[in-house]
């Protein structure tokens, strides 16, 4: 059972895609039409929410549309969450 | 618009609903094939259509060209070469694939694309590349301390876009 668990944790979203790294994010950050991970960055990136720094280290989450990782964002949690009120989730 | 050159602008859905993470990569292209194509419905002569846009709007307007989408010529502004901070990871392998000539509107402090890095993409593509460094600019060509608001920034861009069109056409 943990072998499977781990195999469809591992499993890319469809097939062919590179898989996202991290873990499944909370309930609440989830989005229709995204699949949204947890990750810590190694490398800093730009949050579209607040348009300032996701430093590397930081737990934060990625939120991939579904099946196109190259347009993956990186999102501070408190930005996503408050993007998610803004859309009305 | 002033410069003489007649445009068609549009969202990408995500945009429109006013999302802020993009959508699907086979909704980005077929968002821009439509758009294409309405402005073909538009045209006169639909031979002389640039295609562009900012940042990866202009990628996917480049990926849609070199999958052949009949564009006259492609225009970025801010073409987002690599992550900024993986500058080793080049999203240009498409471009070489692209026979209309490209004009690459960018800022010097541009994290998506390092200047050491866009220069050997720009030599490579050889005669269809043009480049207009915007000196400072960051991916939005906002600079250090500048004043301006997007609305002026991106008005101040269009003379270059415009030039380079009236070149090609």
């Amino acid at each position: 059972m943990p072998r499977n668990k781990r195999a469809a944790r591992e499993r890319a979203p469809h097939p062919g895609e590179p898989r996202v790294f991290g873990a499944e994010a909370p309930a609440w950050a989830e989005l229709s039409g995204y699949e949204v991970r947890t990750s810590f960055g190694t490398k800093g990136y730009r949050c579209p929410g607040c348009d300032h720094e996701v430093r590397a280290g930081v737990q934060h989450l990625v939120v991939v549309p579904r099946g196109s990782v190259e347009e993956r964002r990186h999102w501070h949690t408190e930005c996503w969450r408050r993007e998610l009120r803004r859309l009305g989730q | 618009m002033e410069e003489g050159v007649a445009t068609l602008r549009f969202n990408f859905p995500y945009r429109e609903q006013g999302r802020r993470s993009p959508d699907r990569e086979p909704v980005l292209r077929a968002t821009w094939l439509a758009a294409f194509d309405e402005a073909v419905r538009r045209s006169r002569d639909s031979t002389r259509i640039f295609a562009g846009g900012k940042s990866m709007g202009g990628r996917y307007a480049s990926m849609c060209t070199a999958d052949g989408m009949p564009s006259a010529g492609l225009v970025f502004l801010g073409y987002p070469l690599h992550p900024p901070r993986d500058p080793e990871k080049l999203r240009d392998e498409h471009l070489y694939r692209i026979e209309v000539p490209m004009l690459f509107i960018q800022g010097t402090r541009d994290p998506f694309a390092r200047p050491e890095k866009l220069g050997p993409v720009l030599e490579r593509l050889g005669g269809l590349a043009a480049a207009v460094p915007i000196d400072g600019g960051d991916h939005s060509f906002r600079v250090k301390g500048g004043t301006r608001d997007d609305g002026a920034i991106g008005a101040a861009l269009a003379p270059a876009a415009a030039e380079f069109i009236m070149r090609v056409v």
